[in-house]
């Protein structure tokens, strides 16, 4: 919402964009904001690689819920990972 | 008489993932939703209201909002008024906490007791004020025996 500490940060630098739908609202907000690059983590991808999990609930995830963030964390942590080591930064 | 869509309240939670309190925006505003007034409140994707969803916007421009707010930068009260039309009422979960004597409420991933207190105190606030923008006679506001369901 323009927010100029938060737009500071991500302009011009590479960013990473969790979805939960295909819409990608939040890699499309992070585009608009400047972003050099937007790494995307889909989660509705994450669910299809994943598919003997069902998660249920939205406040409170049930267990399979939980292994699915734990997933889609891990991928993220990877993108990130590999950000750093091409920055140098590993 | 036509058939005529039912009047509803749109609710707009924040996002807030830096603070406990936009934690307690969302589960909040799933509490109103899915135990309080689930007839008479549907939310809006504040991240799709940014991104241009013109379904979201249009809702936001013919029906009452109620904006809940995490913090006083109250981004989604703001992002309501300029794409769609001013919230009909807006909530701010730190002025909830201070008038309610919460202070800590744990992280922005686990709330504790004190946060599912809070989280009561707001979604029994947003319940109020659907019932007011619906001309409705108050119903309970639900701060009691469903304590900490979602």
């Amino acid at each position: 919402m323009g927010d100029e500490e938060a737009s500071r940060e991500v302009a011009g630098r590479e960013a990473l964009a969790i979805d939960g739908c295909k819409l990608e609202c939040a890699a499309k907000g992070l585009a608009c904001a400047g972003a050099a690059k937007v790494h995307k983590v889909a989660v509705f991808d994450v669910v299809r690689r994943h598919r003997g999990l069902k998660p249920e609930g939205v406040c409170d995830l049930n267990e399979d819920g939980l292994k699915l963030a734990r997933a889609a964390a891990e991928e993220a942590a990877k993108i990130v990972e590999k950000i750093a080591a091409e920055d140098g930064h590993a | 008489m036509p058939d005529l869509p039912r009047k509803k309240v749109g609710l707009i939670s924040c996002s807030g993932e830096e603070l406990p309190e936009g934690t307690v925006t969302r589960r909040a505003v799933r509490k109103v939703l899915e135990t309080l007034r689930p007839d008479d409140t549907v939310t809006l994707c504040l991240p799709l209201f940014l991104a241009g969803g013109e379904g979201e916007r249009s809702f936001a421009r013919f029906y009452p909002t109620i904006a809940v707010d995490g913090c006083d930068k109250r981004c989604a009260a703001r992002a309501t008024e300029k794409y769609s039309a001013k919230p009909a009422a807006s909530i701010v979960v730190t002025d909830v906490a201070e008038v309610n004597g919460c202070k800590a409420i744990g992280t922005a991933r686990r709330l504790n007791a004190e946060g599912l207190r809070l989280t009561d105190e707001v979604a029994g606030k947003i319940a109020e004020e659907a019932d007011r923008l619906l001309k409705k006679k108050p119903q309970s506001a639900g701060r009691g025996s469903d304590r900490g369901k979602p």
